[in-house]
């Protein structure tokens, strides 16, 4: 395949879908603005009007507000409920099919890569990556607004931020909020012939990674950690570091390429796909068959 | 809809009187107009005065007076107090539940046990098993039916932000009566009840509730919160301000 055609499809994988799921990406996320069309008597019939799901364990309640709710009145229906709030998630339909074009895109890209692998004779990395490729299609992901970091909610504070505390606009419904349990699994996946969900037990994680690392593919000297909240973090996997960073509930757990195995155009796939991961379904296990169209739910 | 909307309705102006005592109290007996007029400033000081300010005394009677509702002190090992307000409350099967709150930060105790926090440098995410927690049990009139040992995990968010696993197993016991000096109701006969925990990374630690008789209800509490060598860990009392 022509180099320009790599670039291509990889441009428009970053700039087209990436943005497309981008929190920034105003026509996706809830405003803050407090402007909204103010209910004139004349104009009663055009009020807006929201649907919204909330879902934790036990929980499950639709709710049609009048008006364009905040979404501490969605986390309010929850507020005594004993549940694990940094696994909340905001998501609707719309950009759960955004996130599922993104998923399909990076899909895409790792065929190319495959390809690329194969035309250059690297039949271990071709074999890998087309794995990975498979892998992939089974990946839990629920799109969600909240930025790398930010992922999660603080119900208790949240009505007195006005940053965090979105106005839930018609134009964007039905939402689900869905809020999980204290979760028990962490998640290995990547170039790995163990990927799939473990049980979350204390102990450093390079431990845990190197109890994994005979059925690895890729000899990277680090592994992507990304934990409940969205953030993305390297940690290298040498001996003095053994100790430092504990294994995180509910992480992903994400063995990428070596840098020097990428080839020009597809030097950014590591961070793709881990950025992807921050979308991965809290309390979900890896799939046992390809998804095909994840839902918010 | 909230289950006590008054109490809800007056948590803005608590907040903003508690907030502005904290950061405003003076030995003297402070008009309360001054109080509230004050500029607040950024709400976060409130909590960080139980994590180390030095310079915060307890609000007077009169200040006490002029809250809308109960109110506890928070303190973390010697630090001065803090003023915390009660936001809401809840009672759902023999559990009370109360969010005791400020502007950035917040607590949330049932029947008294801290089972989550927000805002704070280091924060509870998650109590697991609160429905098998013998403590209200124990709080009661007759806690020789109470479970012995209670199981629990909890997730602790360290100030780097990392989390921490404390898989944990409390065993019960009363220690005795005290009395309880309280600035608005005087002296109150308590009885102590001892919870011993012992958590999976080797710690064990004892938290105290000292509750009146026949109510239940817990006057002051020391618990543990935060864990190895942070400098935010170190116990936390909740002890009655305005009840």
């Amino acid at each position: 395949m022509p180099c320009l055609s790599r670039f291509c499809l990889f441009s428009f994988l970053v700039v087209g879908l990436g943005a497309a799921l981008n929190p920034s990406a105003s026509e996706a996320k809830p405003t803050l603005n407090p402007e909204r069309s103010e209910a004139k008597p004349s104009a009663a019939a055009k009020q807006p009007s929201v649907s919204a799901t909330i879902k934790a364990p036990g929980f499950n309640k639709t709710i049609d507000y009048i008006g364009e709710p905040r979404l501490s009145q969605l986390t309010q229906q929850l507020r005594w409920q004993n549940v694990y709030w940094p696994s909340a998630r905001l998501c609707t339909p719309a950009l759960q099919q955004k996130l599922n074009a993104r998923k399909a895109g990076v899909i895409a890209q790792l065929q190319l890569l495959a390809t690329v692998y194969k035309n250059d004779d690297q039949q271990k990395l071709a074999s890998a990556t087309q794995a990975l490729t498979e892998q992939v299609k089974r990946w839990p992901l629920q799109a969600h607004f909240a930025k790398a970091g930010e992922q999660g909610m603080q119900p208790a504070l949240i009505e007195g931020d006005a940053q965090k505390n979105w106005l839930l606009q018609q134009a964007q419904q039905p939402y689900i909020l869905t809020v999980g349990a204290l979760p028990q699994q962490v998640h290995w996946v990547g170039l790995t012939q163990q990927a799939g969900s473990y049980s979350f037990s204390n102990q450093p994680l390079a431990n845990w990674v190197k109890q994994r690392q005979q059925a690895a593919v890729s000899s990277a000297e680090f592994i992507w950690e990304v934990t409940l909240d969205g953030s993305i973090n390297q940690v290298g996997l040498y001996p003095h570091n053994s100790h430092n960073e504990q294994l995180q509930p509910g992480a992903v757990l994400f063995r990428g390429y070596s840098p020097g195995d990428l080839p020009d155009g597809f030097k950014n796939t590591n961070a793709e796909l881990a950025d992807l991961l921050r979308y991965w379904k809290p309390g979900e296990a890896m799939a046992e068959q390809p998804i095909e169209a994840a839902t918010c739910g | 809809m909230p289950k006590n909307p008054f109490l809800l309705s007056l948590l803005t102006s608590a907040l903003s009187l508690v907030l502005s005592g904290c950061a405003q109290l003076a030995p003297t007996n402070a008009a309360v107009t001054d109080i509230i007029d004050s500029n607040v400033r950024n709400a976060s000081s409130t909590i960080s005065y139980v994590f180390g300010q030095d310079s915060i005394n307890r609000l007077s009677k009169k200040q006490l007076l002029a809250l809308p509702g109960s109110a506890r002190y928070g303190q973390l090992n010697d630090n001065p107090a803090a003023t915390l307000v009660l936001a809401e409350i809840e009672q759902q099967n023999g559990v009370t539940m109360r969010q005791w709150q400020a502007a950035n930060e917040a607590i949330i105790t049932h029947n008294g046990r801290v089972t989550r926090s927000e805002g704070l440098q280091q924060n509870i995410r998650y109590t697991a098993n609160l429905d098998a927690d013998p403590l209200g049990c124990w709080l009661s009139e007759s806690p020789s039916s109470c479970a012995q040992q209670w199981h629990s995990q909890q997730d602790v968010e360290l100030a780097d932000g990392r989390v921490m696993r404390l898989i944990t197993q409390s065993r019960f016991k009363r220690g005795g009566q005290a009395q309880i000096q309280t600035q608005l109701r005087g002296t109150l006969n308590t009885n102590i009840l001892i919870e011993t925990v012992t958590a999976n990374n080797g710690q064990q630690w004892q938290n105290r509730y000292w509750y009146t008789p026949g109510t239940g209800y817990v006057v002051k509490t020391e618990q543990q919160l935060g864990i190895n060598d942070s400098p935010m860990s170190g116990t936390l009392t909740l002890e009655e301000a305005r009840f």
